[in-house]
C-alpha cells in the first residue's frame, strides 16, 4: 500500500466517510482510517439519522442505506417525577420516499457509508489508530503517524474526523482546553422487544418509527432522556452535562434505570431484556465553544469540531457530520487543486460552512444550550406547564373551572417563576428557533 | 449454595434481596418494590463486546488520587471501572472501556489518568448503538 | 505399524505421559488429530484410559522417565510417515516438538490455535497475530491448550497397542532431583488448586495476606487484571483473557466480581468457592459455595487459623516466576 496520498481522513464514521466519498469522487487519492475493526463499531449516538443530505451524494440513497425505521412521530416531553407534557408530531411524508429521519444502528449505517467511499476509490485501512500529526519543516501538518510499525502516512491535506476526544485537533492546538461543563454523556441501554410488540406498543405499522426527546428526567441533573424504535429493539438513554453528573455523584445506568421507570415510558418497556448498553460522550457547547477548525494542513468536521446541535427540540449530529464533512474534501479539493495547502488556502471550508446549514443552524441555536440546560428549564418550567396542563385538564366540580389566567398564576407562584425570567427566556427562544 | 456471612446492619441495609434476576426474566411490575437496576452490573456490561488488548491503555496513578476528596471518576463511569482502595487510591480496570472519555473529563488531578485510544482493533465493539 | 499401504492423511498427535498423568491440553490436542494419538513415557496404558472417549487409535510406548532427545530419536521412524505430528505446548511438548522435528528434519510450527495435514494457524507477536501457515511438506506442531476445548461425539473405545522402541543415551539432561511443585511458585497453568484475589481485597496488603494463606492451603495464587495493573501483584498471576487461562480443580475467588474477561481464564473447576459481600454477581452465580463476606476480612480469619504472615508480594517476583501462558 502507497505511504503518500492526497488526503488522510482519520476516523472512518459520517464526517470522515463522507469526506473521502467526496475527495475519491474528485479523482484525488484518500486514505480512510478507522482504529476500530470495522466503521461503526466505536460510535452511538441517540439516535435519529436526519439524512436529507445525502440526496445529491447519494441518490436514492432511502432504497440502500441500512435503515431500521422511518421515523414518522416525533415526541418532545416534559416531565416531573409524576406527569408529562408531549407534543406528538405524525406527517405521513415522513413515512415515504425521500422520508425524513430514520433510525438505524451505527455499526451498520457507519459501514454501509465507508463502503460508498471505498467504491468510490477510497482506501479504507481499519483496525489503526492514528496516534499523531506528521509536521514539515515550517511546522505544516504533513500526514499521521499510526500505530503500525512503519506506519506513517503521508498527506497533503489531513482531514480529522477523529470524533469528539480527537487527539489531532489537541495536538494541532485547535482545542484550547476541554471544559467538562461543554460536554455531555450519553449512556443508553436498547432493549429487545420485537417487530410485533413494538408496533402494537407505539401505534406503528411495518417500517413506522418513533423518536420520544424528554426534558425533566435525569434527577435535576441538565440534560435530557430519550427513547426511539429501531426494528425489534428500542433504545432508551440519558444525555446528561459531565460535570454536573460528577457533582451530583448518580451512577449514569440509575438515571437510565429512572427513565424507565417514569410513569409515561414504563408501560412502553415492561418485559424488555437488555440487549447492548453503550456510553459515548457528545460536544454540546454548540457555536460558542467550536474550536478552530483549519490549520496548515488540516481540516477537522464531525464530532472533532464539535458540530453536534443539541437544541433541545432538534437534537442533531450525524448530518453535521456529513455536511462538515463533505465540504472538508471540497476545500481539500480545492486547495490541493491550486497547490496551497496552508490554512489560507482551506479558508474556502468555513466559507462552505458558513453558507450552508452546518455553520448557520449552530449560530442559530447558540443559546440553546444554555438555555435548555438551565435550572428555570430543567425543573421550574417543567413543573409549571405540568401543572397547568393538569390543572386545565381536571374537573373540579362542583367548582366551577378556575380560568388559565388564574390557574397560571397559581402555577407561576407554586414554582417560583418569575414573569421577568419568563420574559427574557421566552425572547431568547424566540431567536434561537423562530 | 449461598451463606450469608455479613454481620446484620452494620450500615445502610442492602435494597430489597428479591433473587437476582436472571438476564432475560420479566421486568417487576410498576410498582413493585425493585432494586432501581434489576440486572447486576457484570450481566449488563457482559451484553458489549470488547476485544481485550494485552496493553491497558488508559492508566491511573493511584498515588496522585490519594489527594483526590471527589473521586468523581467513580461515579461517573458508564463503565463502572474505577474502585476506590481502602488506602485512598484508585483501581482502574481497562477491560470493559468504552472509550467515552468521561474520566478525564472529571478528573481535577492533573497527571491522575494518563488516557488514550487502544491498539487498532482492538477495545469496544458497539452493534446496536 | 508404519508404512502399510498408504499412510493416512491424517494428523497424529503425540503426547508426553509422566506416570500415568495426562499434560494439559492433551485432550484437546487428541480431538485436533481426531483421536489418532500415540503415548510415550511412562504409564501410558493407565492414560489411554483417561482418553476414553476422545481418542479412536491409540499406540502406547512405554519409555521410562522422560528424556527429551532420546524419545526424539526413538520415535522419528514410528513417525517417518505421518505427514504431520502435533503435540501439547505443555512444557514436556514444547522440549520435544523441536527435537522431534530436528530428528524428523522437519519445520516446526509453534504454537498453534488450530493444526491440519494442510496447515495451520500459528500465534505470533506474544498472542497479538494470528497467521495462516500453509505446510509445504511434512511438519511437526504444537497446539495451545485452550485453544479449541474438546467437542468431540464421544468416540469408540479403542484397544491400545503397545509399542516398542529403543532408546539410547542422546546427551539429555540427567535428571537429579525431583521436587514437588512449590504452590508458591507452580506455573498457574498447571495448579491445581488456586486462590484468586480480586480488586475486592480493597489494599495490596489484603493481597499478600491471600498469598500467605493460599500458599499454607497448598494452593497456587491468581489474581484479575486489575490488581495487576495496579501492581499488586506481578503479570504472571493474572488469569484472564489477557493473563493465565488455568484448569484447576479448585478455584477459590475471593472479592473477584466476575466479569468474563477473567471468567473465561478459569476453565471449568469441579468446585468453585466464591468470596463477595455482592451476593448476585457472576462470581457468586457460579460459585458452588457463596460466601457473602468481605474477603479482606475472611483473608484476615484464615490467615489467623493458619498461623501465617503476610509474604511479600511484588513486581520483582516476576522475574523468578514460572513460565506463564
Amino acid at each position: 500500500m502507497p505511504e503518500s496520498f492526497d488526503v488522510v481522513v482519520v476516523g472512518a464514521g459520517p464526517a470522515g466517510s463522507a469526506a473521502a466519498l467526496v475527495a475519491a469522487r474528485g479523482g484525488l487519492s484518500v486514505c480512510l482510517l478507522e482504529r476500530g475493526p470495522f466503521p461503526g463499531s466505536k460510535n452511538m449516538y441517540g439516535g435519529v439519522v436526519y439524512a436529507r443530505i445525502l440526496d445529491d451524494l447519494i441518490p436514492r440513497w432511502w432504497e440502500e442505506a441500512p435503515i431500521q425505521r422511518w421515523v414518522t412521530k416525533r415526541s418532545t416531553m416534559v416531565a416531573t417525577a409524576t406527569q408529562s407534557v408531549s407534543i406528538e408530531v405524525q406527517a405521513d411524508a415522513w413515512g415515504r420516499a425521500p422520508y425524513n429521519g430514520a433510525t438505524a444502528y451505527r455499526s451498520e449505517f457507519d459501514a454501509w457509508l465507508a463502503q460508498k467511499a471505498v467504491d468510490a476509490g477510497a482506501v479504507l485501512v481499519t483496525d489503526t489508530t492514528a496516534v499523531g500529526l506528521l509536521r514539515g519543516p515550517g511546522g505544516q501538518v504533513t500526514g499521521v503517524r499510526t500505530d503500525r510499525p512503519d506506519g506513517d502516512l503521508a498527506a497533503q491535506v489531513v482531514i480529522a474526523c477523529d470524533g469528539v476526544n480527537s487527539f489531532l485537533a489537541k495536538e494541532a492546538g485547535l482545542y484550547s482546553a476541554f471544559d467538562p461543563g461543554e460536554f455531555t454523556l450519553g449512556a443508553k441501554e436498547v432493549l429487545h422487544l420485537g417487530h410485533e410488540e413494538i408496533d402494537r406498543r407505539f401505534g406503528l405499522v411495518d417500517r413506522q418509527g418513533l423518536d420520544i426527546e424528554m426534558v425533566g428526567v435525569t434527577r435535576g441533573i441538565p440534560g435530557g432522556g430519550f427513547l426511539y424504535t429501531n426494528l425489534d429493539t428500542v433504545a432508551v438513554g440519558v444525555v446528561v452535562n459531565v460535570e454536573a453528573l460528577a457533582a451530583a455523584k448518580v451512577r449514569p445506568e440509575e438515571l437510565i434505570a429512572g427513565v424507565k421507570a417514569h410513569p409515561t415510558i414504563a408501560p412502553y418497556l415492561r418485559g424488555a431484556d437488555l440487549k447492548e448498553y453503550s456510553a459515548h460522550v457528545i460536544p454540546e457547547g454548540g457555536y460558542n465553544v467550536m474550536p478552530e477548525l483549519v490549520t496548515d494542513g488540516m481540516l477537522v468536521a464531525g464530532d472533532a469540531g464539535a458540530f453536534c446541535l443539541a437544541a433541545g427540540i432538534f437534537l442533531e449530529g450525524v448530518n453535521f457530520a456529513i455536511g462538515s464533512g463533505r465540504a472538508a474534501a471540497e476545500a481539500a479539493a480545492e486547495a490541493i487543486g491550486r497547490r496551497d495547502t496552508t490554512a489560507a488556502g482551506l479558508a474556502g471550508y468555513r466559507r462552505r460552512m458558513e453558507q450552508t446549514f452546518v455553520l448557520a443552524d449552530h449560530k442559530k441555536m447558540r443559546h440553546a444550550p444554555e438555555l435548555l440546560l438551565s435550572e428555570r428549564m430543567q425543573q421550574r418550567y417543567a413543573g409549571l406547564m405540568c401543572d397547568l396542563a393538569e390543572g386545565l385538564f381536571t374537573v373540579t366540580n362542583p367548582a366551577p373551572k378556575p380560568g388559565m389566567l388564574r390557574l397560571f398564576r397559581t402555577m407561576q407562584r407554586r414554582h417560583k417563576v418569575k414573569l421577568a425570567d419568563l420574559a427574557r427566556d421566552g425572547l431568547t427562544a424566540w431567536r434561537t428557533f423562530g | 449454595m449461598t451463606i450469608d456471612l455479613e454481620p446484620p446492619s452494620a450500615g445502610p441495609p442492602a435494597a430489597p434481596a428479591a433473587a437476582p434476576l436472571a438476564p432475560g426474566a420479566p421486568l417487576p411490575e410498576p410498582g413493585a418494590p425493585s432494586a432501581p437496576t434489576s440486572i447486576s452490573f457484570e450481566d449488563r456490561m457482559a451484553t458489549v463486546e470488547f476485544r481485550v488488548a494485552a496493553e491497558a491503555h488508559i492508566t491511573v496513578d493511584s498515588d496522585v488520587c490519594r489527594s483526590c476528596t471527589t473521586k468523581a471518576c467513580v461515579s461517573a463511569c458508564p463503565a463502572n471501572l474505577f474502585v476506590p482502595t481502602s488506602d485512598g487510591g484508585v483501581l482502574f480496570n481497562y477491560e470493559q472501556c468504552f472509550e467515552c472519555g468521561t474520566c478525564y473529563l472529571v478528573c481535577n488531578h492533573e497527571g491522575a489518568i494518563s488516557w488514550s485510544y487502544p491498539l487498532g482493533g482492538f477495545g469496544v465493539v458497539m452493534r446496536h448503538a | 505399524m508404519t508404512a502399510q499401504g498408504a499412510a493416512p492423511r491424517a494428523l497424529l498427535a503425540v503426547v508426553v505421559v509422566r506416570d500415568g498423568v495426562l499434560p494439559l491440553g492433551s485432550a484437546e490436542t487428541v480431538d485436533e488429530a481426531s483421536g489418532r494419538v500415540l503415548l510415550v513415557g511412562s504409564g501410558t496404558r493407565a492414560a489411554a484410559d483417561l482418553l476414553k472417549g476422545v481418542a479412536a487409535e491409540v499406540r502406547c510406548v512405554e519409555a521410562g522417565p522422560f528424556a527429551p532427545a532420546a524419545f526424539a530419536a526413538a520415535l522419528a521412524p514410528v513417525l517417518a510417515d505421518e505427514p504431520v505430528v502435533v503435540l501439547p505446548a505443555s512444557a514436556d511438548g514444547r522440549d520435544l516438538a523441536p527435537r522431534l522435528a530436528l530428528e524428523l528434519a522437519r519445520p516446526l510450527a509453534a504454537p498453534c490455535v488450530a493444526v491440519t495435514v494442510d496447515g495451520a494457524t500459528v500465534v505470533r507477536g506474544g498472542g497479538l497475530v494470528l497467521e495462516a501457515l500453509a505446510f509445504e511438506g511434512p511438519a511437526v506442531a504444537t497446539l495451545q491448550p485452550g485453544s479449541r476445548g474438546t467437542e468431540a461425539p464421544e468416540r469408540p473405545a479403542a484397544e491400545a497397542v503397545e509399542l516398542a522402541v529403543v532408546l539410547d543415551e542422546r546427551g539429555d539432561a540427567r535428571s537429579l532431583e525431583l521436587r514437588q511443585a512449590d504452590a508458591a511458585t507452580v506455573d498457574l497453568a498447571e495448579a491445581r488448586r488456586i486462590v484468586a484475589g480480586g480488586a475486592g481485597l480493597g489494599s495490596p496488603e489484603a493481597m499478600a495476606r491471600l498469598q500467605a494463606v493460599a500458599t499454607a492451603l497448598g494452593c497456587a495464587t491468581g489474581a484479575t487484571r486489575v490488581v495487576a495493573d495496579a501492581g499488586w501483584v506481578p503479570f504472571s498471576r493474572q488469569i484472564g483473557t489477557t493473563g493465565v487461562v488455568v484448569e484447576p480443580d479448585l478455584y477459590v475467588a475471593v472479592g473477584i466480581s466476575g466479569a468474563v474477561q477473567h471468567v473465561s481464564g478459569i476453565g471449568q473447576p469441579k468446585d468453585v468457592v466464591a468470596v463477595n459481600t455482592d451476593p448476585s454477581c457472576p462470581m457468586m452465580a457460579l460459585a458452588d459455595l457463596a460466601l457473602v463476606a468481605d474477603g479482606s476480612a475472611m483473608v484476615d480469619v484464615l490467615a489467623r487459623r493458619l498461623q501465617v504472615a503476610e509474604e511479600g508480594l511484588g513486581r520483582g517476583e516476576d522475574e523468578e516466576g514460572s513460565g506463564g501462558a
